[in-house]
Parts: structure tokens; C-alpha cells; sequence
């Protein structure tokens, strides 16, 4: 009877499959939305303009792109007493990758959604997050207390391995006493990194990667930035599977792609330069909100919304003598607006950056790698199925999968939801960001719902049965890729230096890494170099 | 001849996989973790119907009569195993043993089937079309179940009358090759007799199946169900044991009408002690209405707000006569003003003051409870009240859970509380705590001698307050939204009594 019970099994597994994914009715359909960076805006920049601006305006300062870094950049001008500035963001609403999105059940992020808490000493964003009402106060001894709603709930992170939920995402079960002597090796190292100080006083692994060390002891570990990581890893005989995918999954969570596409001095960042911690909140706590980090661009925003612009795309951006001349289209109105301002801030992509400066930035973006990322919203009429183990944490990570896993965007809230919103992050990494970028191009948008769908269903077998909506976010040029040399190569800085003396770059990806902290710093760096010109 | 044999293998082969996907089905249901199970079922079903193969070389003469025996069987076994699972489970330590037993007991009586009809055909039918015939008609057989199954079945019959029905065709089918063959079967009467008991059983079975599943259920608890019912939020079961009822959520004991008394008084009579001149008085949880009764008591009192997540309950305590009398018509006392929300939602877009407020939650056994219990939910709270406002706890065992209960002090100090600690044993429950927080120092009033009462006076409390060593304070970790250490000692120390 054997080849009747092998296909009996084929049958009934089919059976019992088809029983889960219907389970009794139909399979549902549900809408699907796309968001993101919007394609169709973006693209017309590379068209020629359309006619002559109909009128022009005069500002102090004009700020190109509403990001966090220009929001930053907006807000910590203003603080210094400049009053004259605008901000021109092309989308309808500010916050670039840390946008969010709504639907009747919640808010969910689009893009970025967590900040890990900042270091003691880190003065301007202990200030900033005290004016979100995320920090509320500090102790005798100087440590921030929190606003514990704000913190990541317990139970932060679960990984689905070897078929069970196993809390946090560093694999445990089922490693060879040497897969968990190498585990333990890296952990050391980097636990020692992390201390590490040059002569200069500063971190050899610092955040903002510019408040990094720079003296001469700490030069070795700065070579770390012409290997890839991976090479790194082998050269000290890192092998552990399991060891190698935990930082595969760190480098695409933090820098958008493996170990293999970045430099070994990113890789390490990622694990030796958080130090932060608080009153109530240990070392590794992070910040988290449904709505991710357009939180914090809400508080970002609020001081510079009578100077903000949606809907504008900035063609262009040229020096002319005193003045800088920068044209607009404003997508709402049709019209194109000439402005002039003493200074202003580029806080777009180096690539946008160089099409809008035209022949004076020819090759602002030569050798810039961006890894694109797909996120995918579900929202769920009610928690799916789980598989044995773990209850549901804010981040849950699937072992050995292609994407990042998923976070619960309703995770942090406080009342009891029926039903809950789940945010499915993919970095795309083909053999090299551009290939991967043309693959996403290609690809459908419900392709993109179904792939996220098809992977979670390992471990909700329900999921598709309880999907209401979808929400797509496309970010074709998401992150920085921090490739060897890039970081500690010169290129970073020359990139960072003022154009005339009045055309100031702000942008994560002038760090080589798009962290919110990097965007802020940036921000702030511009201001301080506009603001030490500044007439009185 | 043929043709019946031929649809009898149809039948058999439909009915073999739907025994397999309801085993399934039922384990999921109550194991959870669907993926696995189907898993494991299917597995042990297949393996069981190969030891039935192995088994049928042993049966040697009466092919028919054994054949009509075994569907007989089949039918018997396959029919009520949904129905015995759902008894036997929460009854029995290791239901996974009887689980895969009946499993492979109607795996085994399957696989013995296929074979034996060969056998009984192979003189009729030439070897070579019969293989294939039959195997023709066991897989069109089996996928015809795998698809009425989940579009059919399941929807509108639901599992047991599901497990009734295909039993049913299965004792059918015995009972009609019985009458068609009754020559070369032995002892036809006797076998006859029994089918039609079976088929009368099941037919019985069918038309009861609602009541068969709530007699299921209630062996799962003590008594009898008078009150079952499934909202958004939890299960609801209420029980009738001799005259006392009993109130179930999610399984878990709520109450028993033998002692709820001395939980409610405690609960609700010493924090009136320690608050002069209550008023407002505001119910966190509690949508039973015994606590508010007990408030109520107090002729002080002007107003007091309930707030239950579950409007399902609030009407069930507010609206049916046997639990009306039970919270003595709390819900209908005018100064009583309910709001079904989440407590921390509803704490957080409220204003008012109160001078006693009385939380009442279920214990912290899971991370959305253990929020209600954090520094967060003590901090919201707190902007409710004022300098004299008391607030009472309940907080879980203090003999069992013994550094949970301390948790819950630990965190109610860290926010700045003044705390006094107490415990009562109530019989159904066993040694059961409770916290006094204030902001400002706690003073005990003697009793208000007005209030009607049968368990708390002011020797009672007294002795409340006392904590034998083996249960005295210890430090532990603060509860916290960002790392709720109490629901991990919670979950560690309840789970060594087995609950
Ligand atoms: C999927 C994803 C997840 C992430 N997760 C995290 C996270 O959890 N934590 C974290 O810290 N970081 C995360 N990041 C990184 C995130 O990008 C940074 O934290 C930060 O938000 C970057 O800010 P920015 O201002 O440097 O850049 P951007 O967000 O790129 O801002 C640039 C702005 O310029 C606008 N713009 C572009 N062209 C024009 C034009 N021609 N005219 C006018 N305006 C223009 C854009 O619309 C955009 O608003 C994530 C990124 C992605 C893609």
C-alpha cells in the first residue's frame, strides 16, 4: 500500500493546507495601497523644466527637502534666531523615509520606526527628545528618566527558530558548543570595541559616525572600513551558520544590506557604538511609536510649520554671485516660483542632489550605493495564528528568511485593539544595489504583498484569511550602502563641504549610514554653519 | 455486485479522510499551533493505516462478515472521537496519549478496510482492473472529502455533527452490504441488531450535537453550564454546582457564590477604613457587580464609575435575574455609571477625581494584563486622585505567587505610593492579597458598624496585615511597560502548582 499512502499524504497535506488558508469560506480579497517615495514626482526631475518662473521670492534661508535632517536643519535656525527660512519638501506630507501611514485601525510606519536611546552625554537629542515628552526628566545624577510609554514594550524581539518562537533574536537553541564559542567570541569583541577611546577622547565607534575617533590609535581600527565585513568575519575565522546570518540580519536591519556589501567598520558600528541607557531604561532599550519615527518628525515639524511648503520640487539650485537661485515647481498650484536666499540647504540624496545642482555637482553621487526597501503594512482584523512558543513581540524575526520579519505597529499602544497592524520590512540586495533597485521596478505591487504574505504564513498559517488592507511603501534608493571605504575614504567629507559658502549639504547619507541620529546631526551641522555667518 | 463494492470503496475512502481531518482539525482547535498538529495527525493516521494493512494478512476466513464488522467499528470509533476528545480534554493529564491513541485506532480500522475488499473481490474481477479500480475510487473518494470538508462540512454542519454523519456512512454501508449479502454472512442477526442500535445512536447524536457540546464543556468545569457565551474579549462560562454558581473567564475562576463574599468585602470594606468621607468612588474591572454591590453598601457614596472592557458582561450581571440578585440590582442603583472601555484608555481621557478607587483586574498572566499592573498604568492613575484618595489592589497570591504579589508592592511604591499590604483566605481561591495605596500615609478607621457585612471587621483586618515569614516582603524587579517583570514571575510561579 505504499504508493497509496504517499499520495493519500500528497492529498491530505493539500487538504489540510487548503483547510488552513480557507478555513470554510473562500479566500478573501482585500485592497491594496502604495506609498513611499512617490515615483512619478520623483521622475520629473529628470525631465526639462517646464517654462519660466512666473514670480520670485526672497528668503533667508531655503532648505531642500522636509526629511529629518532638513527638519532639523529648519528647527535649529530658527532656535538661532533665523526667521526667514522655507522649507520645500516634493511630497504632501514632510518626513521622507520616516513617514507614516493611517488607516480606521491604526498608524503604522512606512519606513524608519525605532531610535535606541541616545547616549548620556548626547545633549542636543536628550533635549529634543525631552521636548517630544519622551524623556521627562533627569535624575541627581544626570540620567534621563524615560517616558516608559515610549520605550519598546516587553516582549521586545522573538525569532522563529527551529520551529518554535524562541525569545530575542540572537539564535540560542540548537548550537554546537563551537557555534556558541564563536557567538561568544564576537560578543566579547565587540563588548570591548564599545570601550574603546583614542587619544582624542573620542569613541572609536561613535554615533554620529563624524564624532568618531580620529587620532593615530585608533587608525588600525579605522582600516576595519577598507574590508567587507564578511572578509573580516573569515579572516578571524567566523564560520557559525548561524553566527554569519545574526549579522547578516544586524547589517540589513541598520545599513540596508549584508555583511558581504559593507565595510567591516560599519558592521561593527552597528554592535560597539550604542552605549545609551537611562534611569529606567538598560543599555539596547529603544524608542518606538505605532506611527514608528514620523513621531519624531512630528515634533520636528511643529516648530517650522508656518515655514514648510509641500508638494514643491526643487529643478534647481544655482550660485549667482550673492545669492543662491533656486527654482520651483509646486506641484499643487502648477506654478514655478523662482527663490532667493543667502544660503541653502540641500538635504536630499546626494543623486537628487546632483541633478538638481546641475554641472557643479556632476559627481556629488559617483560610487554612492543605496539599498532599496519594501515595507508592507497588514492590517489584520485580529492577532493571527501562532505556532508554538513566544507570544507576539514588537520585532519578530524569522530565521534564515529573506526579509527582516515583521514589527506589530500596534504593539505600543496601550488599549486593547481588536485588530492589529503588522509591518513587514524587506531590504532588497541583489548582487549590487542597482540590480536590485531594477528589480523592483519590475515588480508588481501586489507581488510584493503576496511574497511578505506567503513567507509569514509559515508561522501564521491564518494570516491571509485575517488581512482587511494592505499598504505598500516603495523606497527605491532607501539607504546608504556603507560599502568598504566609503565611510573612512575622504569622500564623506569632501561631500560634506559647502559650496561657495552657501550651499550647505545635510543628509543621512553623508554619514555612509541612515540612522535618525545621523539625519539629526546633520542638521544640526548645517545650522551651526550657517548660523556662525549669520549677521546679528 | 461490483457497481455496490466499487461505491462502497468511494464511501470508505471519503470517509477515512474526513476522520483524518476532523482528528486535525479538533487537535488544533485545542493545541493551537495548527501546523503541527495537522503534522503530527496526518503522520500517525498513515502509519496506523499501514499496521491495518500489515494486520488484515491475519484475518483468514469471512472476509464479508469482517469487513461489515470493521465498518461497524469504523464508524463507531471514527464518529465519536471528536466528541470523546473534547470530553477527555482538561479531564485527563495526557490528553496527548488518548489524542494519537484514537488517532491510530481509526487509522488502523481504516487500512484494514482497502485490503480486505481486494481480497473479497479478487475471484469476481480480474486482478488488473481491480487495483485500479479500487484505487481510482479511494483517491476521487478521498478528494472529494478534502474538498467538502472545509467548503461544506465544516461550515454548516460544524465538527461534531460532522464526526455523526460520516459515522454514520459508515455503519450505512455495513448495514447494506448486510442486507445484500446476507447468505454468506455469519450470525446476520446479531450484527444487524447492532448496526441499527449504532444507526439510531448517531441519528440521536445528530439532532443533539448543540446540547452534546455544551455537556462536553461542562465536564471541563464543575457543575452544570447555565451561561456560556463568546465575546471579542474572553469566555464566558457561568456553572450551577448544587446551589452555588460559578463564574468562569477564559476558564479561570472568578468567583463561587460560596465565598465570593469574603474576596468582595475584602476587597472593597478596608479601603473604605482608610478613606474619610468617600464619595466618588471609582471600579476598574469588576463587570461581575459584586464589588459595586459591596460599595454601594456605603450610604456615603454619591457616585461611582465601573469601567469593564467587556459590554458583554456588564449586561450579563446587569440584565439576567439570577446574577441581579446576586449583585443585589448593583447595575440599576442610579449612582452607578458604567463605561466599557479599556481602563487605561478610559483613566487617561477621564478628569475627574476620585476619593476610592477599586481595581479589580484578572491577574497579570499575559503581557496585555501585566500593563495594568506597570508604572505606567500606577502613574496614569494617580492623576486621578488627590492627596487622600485610597486605592485597593487586587493582587493575585501572596502563598503561591508569593515575589509577584511583592511585585506589585515594589511597583506601586515606585511610583511614590504609600502601601499597605493585606491578605484574606477564601476558600475557592485559597490565601488571597490585596494592597492600600495612598499618597499620603495610610490611618485605619474602625469599621462602619452601618454596613451590613459577614467576613471583614476590624479584628479581621487587623489580622490581614500580618505576613508569616514564609511569605513576607522581598525585593524584586519593578513592573514595567518596557520590561514587565511581573508577568515572568507570574507565569514562573503559578505554573509549579500546575495552573
Ligand atoms: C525602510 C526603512 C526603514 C528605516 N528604519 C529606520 C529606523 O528604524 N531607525 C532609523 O534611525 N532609521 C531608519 N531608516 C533610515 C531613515 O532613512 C533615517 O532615519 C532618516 O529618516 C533619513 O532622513 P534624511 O532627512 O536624511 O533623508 P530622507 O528621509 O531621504 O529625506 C529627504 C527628503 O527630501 C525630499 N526630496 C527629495 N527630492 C526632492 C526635491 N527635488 N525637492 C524637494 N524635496 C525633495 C524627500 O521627499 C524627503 O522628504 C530607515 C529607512 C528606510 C528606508
Amino acid at each position: 500500500m505504499n504508493r497509496r499512502q504517499a499520495i493519500r499524504l500528497v492529498t491530505v497535506s493539500g487538504a489540510g493546507l487548503f483547510l488552513l488558508r480557507c478555513s470554510g469560506t473562500n479566500a478573501r480579497t482585500f485592497p491594496v495601497k502604495l506609498n513611499g517615495a512617490s515615483a512619478e514626482r520623483g521622475h520629473r526631475l529628470r525631465e526639462a523644466g517646464t517654462g519660466k518662473p512666473s514670480r520670485i521670492e526672497h528668503e533667508g534661508v531655503i532648505i531642500v527637502g522636509g526629511g529629518v535632517a532638513g527638519l532639523s536643519a529648519a528647527g535649529a535656525l530658527k532656535e538661532g534666531g533665523v526667521d526667514d527660512l522655507l522649507v520645500l519638501e516634493l511630497e504632501d506630507e514632510v518626513g521622507g523615509n520616516a513617514r507614516s501611514g493611517a488607516n480606521a485601525h491604526g498608524r503604522f510606519p512606512l519606513g524608519a520606526h525605532y531610535l535606541p536611546v541616545p547616549e548620556t552625554s548626547d545633549d542636543r537629542l536628550i533635549a529634543f527628545l525631552g521636548s517630544c515628552g519622551s524623556i521627562i526628566g533627569r535624575t541627581q545624577e544626570g540620567l534621563p528618566v524615560y517616558n516608559e510609554e515610549h520605550l519598546c514594550g516587553d516582549p521586545h524581539e522573538r525569532l522563529f527558530h527551529r520551529g518554535q518562537w524562541r525569545s530575542g533574536i540572537r539564535p540560542r537553541s540548537g548550537l554546537s558548543a563551537a557555534d556558541e564559542a564563536q557567538f561568544d567570541r564576537f560578543e566579547r569583541m565587540v563588548e570591548d570595541l564599545r570601550q574603546v577611546k583614542g587619544e582624542d577622547g573620542r569613541w572609536a565607534f561613535a554615533i554620529p559616525v563624524d564624532a568618531s575617533s580620529t587620532s593615530e590609535d585608533t587608525e588600525a581600527l579605522r582600516r576595519l572600513d577598507d574590508i567587507s565585513f564578511s572578509d573580516w568575519l573569515a579572516q578571524l575565522g567566523f564560520s557559525a551558520p548561524a553566527l554569519l546570518w545574526y549579522l547578516d540580519y544586524s547589517c540589513m536591519d541598520d545599513l540596508g544590506a549584508p555583511a558581504q556589501q559593507v565595510s567591516a567598520w560599519a558592521g561593527l558600528h552597528y554592535f560597539a557604538a550604542r552605549r545609551g541607557y537611562g534611569a529606567n531604561a538598560e543599555q539596547g532599550s529603544v524608542l518606538t511609536w505605532p506611527e514608528g519615527n514620523d513621531f519624531l518628525v512630528n515634533a520636528l515639524k511643529r516648530p517650522v510649520k508656518d515655514h514648510t511648503r509641500t508638494a514643491a520640487l526643487v529643478r534647481s539650485v544655482r550660485s549667482s554671485g550673492e545669492t543662491v537661485e533656486v527654482d520651483v515647481e509646486h506641484m499643487d498650484t502648477g506654478e514655478m516660483v523662482r527663490y532667493t536666499a543667502r544660503h541653502v540647504v540641500l538635504s536630499v540624496p546626494q543623486f537628487i542632489a546632483s541633478r538638481i545642482l546641475g554641472p557643479v555637482g556632476e559627481r556629488r553621487a559617483a560610487g554612492l550605493e543605496y539599498a532599496p526597501w519594501v515595507v508592507v503594512n497588514l492590517t489584520l482584523e485580529r492577532p493571527p495564528e501562532e505556532r508554538g512558543g513566544e507570544p507576539m513581540a514588537w520585532d519578530n524575526v524569522l530565521f534564515g528568511s529573506k526579509s527582516l520579519g515583521y514589527v506589530n505597529a500596534s504593539h505600543q499602544r496601550l488599549d486593547h485593539p481588536r485588530s492589529v497592524i503588522l509591518t513587514h520590512y524587506r531590504a532588497l540586495t541583489g548582487r549590487t544595489p542597482r540590480l536590485a533597485r531594477e528589480l523592483v521596478a519590475g515588480v508588481e505591487i501586489a507581488q510584493w504583498v503576496d511574497d511578505a504574505v506567503a513567507e509569514l504564513e509559515q508561522v501564521h498559517p491564518d494570516i491571509r484569511d485575517r488581512i482587511l488592507e494592505a499598504e505598500v511603501a516603495i523606497w527605491g534608493h532607501g539607504m546608504i550602502v556603507p560599502i568598504p571605504g566609503f565611510i573612512h575614504g575622504g569622500v564623506r567629507r569632501e561631500l560634506q563641504r559647502p559650496i561657495g559658502g552657501r550651499i550647505h549639504f545635510a543628509h543621512s547619507d553623508l554619514s555612509g549610514m541612515s540612522l535618525f541620529e545621523e539625519a539629526f546631526h546633520h542638521g544640526s551641522r548645517v545650522a551651526q554653519e550657517i548660523l556662525s555667518g549669520w549677521p546679528a | 455486485m461490483r457497481a455496490l463494492l466499487f461505491t462502497t470503496v468511494f464511501i470508505i475512502a471519503t470517509c477515512g479522510l474526513v476522520y483524518e481531518l476532523i482528528a486535525g482539525t479538533v487537535a488544533s482547535y485545542l493545541l493551537g499551533d495548527s501546523v503541527t498538529q495537522f503534522s503530527l495527525v496526518i503522520g500517525v493516521y498513515l502509519f496506523a493505516m499501514g499496521m491495518g494493512s500489515l494486520a488484515s494478512k491475519y484475518i483468514e476466513r469471512d472476509l464479508l462478515t469482517w469487513f461489515i464488522r470493521i465498518e461497524l467499528l469504523v464508524g463507531l470509533v471514527g464518529g465519536i472521537s471528536s466528541t470523546l476528545l473534547y470530553l477527555l480534554f482538561g479531564t485527563v493529564a495526557s490528553f496527548h496519549v488518548v489524542l494519537y491513541l484514537l488517532v491510530f485506532l481509526t487509522g488502523a480500522l481504516v487500512g484494514l478496510e482497502i485490503p480486505l475488499l481486494m481480497r473479497i473481490l479478487k475471484d469476481q474481477v480480474e486482478f488488473r482492473s481491480l487495483v485500479a479500480n479500487i484505487f481510482t475510487f479511494d483517491y476521487v473518494g478521498a478528494l472529494l472529502a478534502s474538498v467538502i470538508f472545509p467548503l461544506v462540512l465544516m461550515p454548516y454542519l460544524g465538527i461534531l455533527r460532522t464526526s455523526y454523519l460520516i459515522g454514520l456512512l459508515n455503519i450505512a454501508v455495513g448495514l447494506i452490504l448486510l442486507q445484500r449479502f446476507r447468505s454468506e454472512v455469519k450470525r446476520p442477526w446479531a450484527l444487524q441488531t447492532l448496526a441499527v442500535i449504532l444507526l439510531l445512536a448517531f441519528v440521536l447524536a445528530f439532532a443533539l450535537a448543540e446540547r452534546v457540546q455544551t455537556f462536553t464543556e461542562g465536564l471541563a468545569y464543575n457543575g452544570r453550564i447555565i451561561h456560556a457565551e463568546t465575546t471579542p474579549y474572553q469566555r464566558i462560562v457561568v456553572t450551577r454546582e448544587h446551589d452555588g454558581l460559578h463564574l468562569y473567564l477564559n476558564g479561570n475562576l472568578q468567583f463561587s457564590t460560596y465565598d465570593e463574599y469574603r474576596y468582595h468585602e475584602a476587597l472593597v470594606h478596608p479601603a473604605f477604613m482608610h478613606a474619610s468621607n468617600a464619595k466618588r468612588i471609582l471600579v476598574l474591572g469588576g463587570g461581575d457587580g459584586l464589588a459595586l454591590r459591596e460599595v454601594l453598601k456605603h450610604t456615603g457614596v454619591k457616585q461611582v464609575d465601573l469601567v469593564d472592557l467587556d459590554p458583554a458582561m456588564t449586561r450579563l450581571f446587569s440584565e439576567n435575574v439570577k446574577f441581579c440578585a446576586l449583585n443585589e440590582d448593583a447595575f440599576h442603583d442610579p449612582r452607578v455609571h458604567v463605561h466599557n472601555a479599556d481602563a487605561f484608555t478610559w483613566l487617561r481621557s477621564d478628569t475627574s477625581t476620585y476619593d476610592v478607587v477599586i481595581i479589580d483586574f484578572p491577574d497579570p498572566n499575559s503581557y496585555s494584563l501585566g500593563k495594568l499592573y506597570t508604572t505606567s498604568f500606577y502613574r496614569t492613575l494617580n492623576s486621578r486622585l488627590h492627596e487622600k484618595s485610597v486605592v485597593v489592589v487586587q493582587s493575585t497570591s501572596p502563598y503561591v505567587a508569593t515575589a509577584s504579589y511583592w511585585c506589585i508592592h515594589n511597583t506601586l511604591r515606585d511610583v511614590g505610593f504609600q502601601v499597605s499590604p493585606f491578605h484574606v483566605y477564601v476558600p475557592s481561591f485559597g490565601d488571597w492579597g490585596f494592597f492600600l495605596a495612598s499618597r499620603s500615609s495610610l490611618v485605619t478607621h474602625p469599621i462602619d458598624a452601618k454596613v451590613p457585612r459577614r467576613f471583614i471587621d476590624d479584628r479581621t483586618f487587623a489580622e490581614a496585615t500580618h505576613f508569616p515569614p514564609d511569605i513576607a516582603w522581598r525585593g524584586t524587579e519593578v513592573n514595567r511597560l518596557n520590561d514587565q517583570a511581573l508577568v515572568r514571575l507570574f507565569e514562573e510561579e503559578w505554573s509549579k502548582v500546575g495552573q
